[in-house]
């Protein structure tokens, strides 16, 4: 009874092997796979079982990007990910005694200053005298300059 | 000492002044992420259910199939619903995983679509994934169904093995024997439960009088008839049974010849003698005009036309061997 129960159980778990297949874009990425690495993308064939499985990448030059999968009992599951670049940005402020923060937790007060921005939308908030002075979204989508100028509304309309 | 060329010190002091501005810039020391998710996509391909359902056509052509999976919990929201026409093979198809793998937790219906033919649910286990063939489900016209008990008037006793004749206007037959707990069934084609020219028999081929009673079905397909054989207690106990013998037996008014017949005795009916007088038995005969419902008129019989039944419509025991004659 004891075995038959342990053949069951083996026989359940083989049955539900799902194959995984991982391509991220850049090529190249390494994969880990529930703490655990499993090559470079892409990955073809590994096999997992049905149910929750994290996914880290990383990739030089590229935000690294945790990622929970519920993987379903299916024959074959194919992930593809898009990585987020990061860009250089060279940050320079046109005024002096200015307190630079962006995405409420990077603070500096340089007037230039080298930044290692993942593509995409950022919050800068500038202080002059510890007193928001500005408050504007900037993005960043390539390795660029970036210099400060306090953001003012378009006046006139409808 | 050579002076520069005055374009050259332009160029040098733009150059200071821009891209090699930032030489001496510091670097923020962490990365800054936006902590938005990489851009995802997941596929899946799932494995497929393939389930087959062989039918065995007898005798009609349904104009489609109506076919529906139902997860045994719910018999409302069917799985699966589709219509086949009689040409095509049943063949329904499921994604992976679709279907119940409790023992028989999922309910194959197959619904003809025709007058009188009845709907078929199969039950089965489900699968994650692969082939299932059913059993042939036979697709046959509602049958007209007679069904009742055959038993011994006289105490009520089941009577097994004893034969029944079902007919109809044309001479058409069906037979079927009681079982040993008395029960008999016929099953006999759709189309007769548009008719009403059957006529049941019972106890052909027995001891027992034939009891013939009408089968009218009336657009129903299923009668309960029952057959009550041989003479009531009553009748049992106004003498000593004979059978009838010989058909076309005249059944007299008086025991001498030529006197009056006012009817004539067939095969196997039954006389309860009372009186012997030479040749000729003096008794009564048990007329039905229902099940319960008899007469018994007296009149003489020969002797010759008879023979003595001692105990058999009486015995404690079924005396097949004396029923077959």
């Amino acid at each position: 009874m004891k075995q038959f129960l342990i053949l069951q159980v083996f026989v359940v778990s083989v049955m539900a092997q799902v194959t995984l297949d991982v391509k991220v874009l850049p090529k190249g990425a390494t994969i880990i796979l529930d703490g655990k690495e499993i090559g470079s993308a892409p990955v073809k064939g590994y096999s997992v079982k049905p149910g929750v499985h994290e996914i880290r990448l990383e990739a030089k030059g590229y935000a690294p990007a945790i990622h929970e999968i519920a993987v379903q009992d299916a024959k074959r599951l194919i992930a593809d990910f898009i990585m987020n670049p990061m860009y250089k940005i060279k940050f320079r402020a046109k005024e002096k005694g200015l307190t630079f923060e962006l995405n409420g937790e990077h603070t500096w007060r340089d007037e230039k200053i080298k930044l290692n921005l993942e593509a995409g939308a950022h919050r800068l908030r500038v202080y002059y005298l510890d007193e928001l002075f500005d408050d504007q979204i900037i993005v960043a989508d390539r390795n660029a300059e970036f210099i400060y100028t306090r953001y003012q509304p378009e006046l006139g309309g409808n | 000492m050579r002076i520069p060329h005055t374009s050259f010190l332009v160029f040098s002091a733009m150059f200071v002044l821009s891209g090699c501005g930032y030489m001496f810039a510091p670097k923020y020391s962490d990365p800054i992420y936006t902590q938005r998710p990489p851009l995802i996509s997941l596929r899946y391909e799932y494995r497929d259910i393939h389930i087959y359902a062989p039918l065995q056509v007898v005798n009609t052509l349904p104009e489609a199939y109506q076919v529906y999976i139902y997860d045994k919990d719910n018999e409302v929201d069917a799985l699966f619903a589709a219509t086949y026409m009689p040409e095509e093979k049943i063949e329904v198809y499921l994604p992976q995983n679709t279907l119940s793998t409790d023992k028989n937790g999922t309910i194959f219906v197959i619904s003809p679509q025709g007058r009188d033919m009845p709907e078929i649910k199969i039950k089965f286990t489900g699968v994650r994934y692969g082939d299932i063939t059913l059993p042939v489900s036979k697709i046959i016209k509602t049958p007209a169904i007679v069904e009742g008990l055959v038993f011994r008037r006289y105490d009520d006793r089941m009577l097994g093995g004893i034969q029944l004749v079902a007919a109809d206007s044309t001479g058409r037959t069906f037979y079927t024997k009681s079982r040993l707990d008395g029960d008999y069934r016929f099953e006999l084609p759709n189309e007769y439960g548009y008719r009403n020219d059957i006529v049941v028999s019972a106890g052909v081929g027995s001891l027992f009088p034939v009891v013939k009673k009408d089968a009218q079905f009336n657009g129903k397909f299923n009668l309960e008839m029952d057959f009550p054989l041989g003479p009531s207690k009553e009748f049992v106990e106004q003498g000593n049974l004979y059978i009838v013998i010989n058909n076309l037996t005249h059944f007299r008014i008086a025991s001498s010849n030529g006197s009056f017949t006012p009817f004539l005795l067939a095969k196997n009916d039954i006389v309860a003698v009372t009186q012997v007088a030479g040749n000729r038995l003096y008794g009564l005969v048990e007329i039905f005009w229902s099940d319960e419902n008899a007469e018994m008129i007296s009149g003489w019989v020969r002797e010759q036309d008879v023979i003595y039944a001692g105990n058999y419509f009486m015995s404690p025991q079924d005396d097949l061997e004396l029923a077959k004659q």
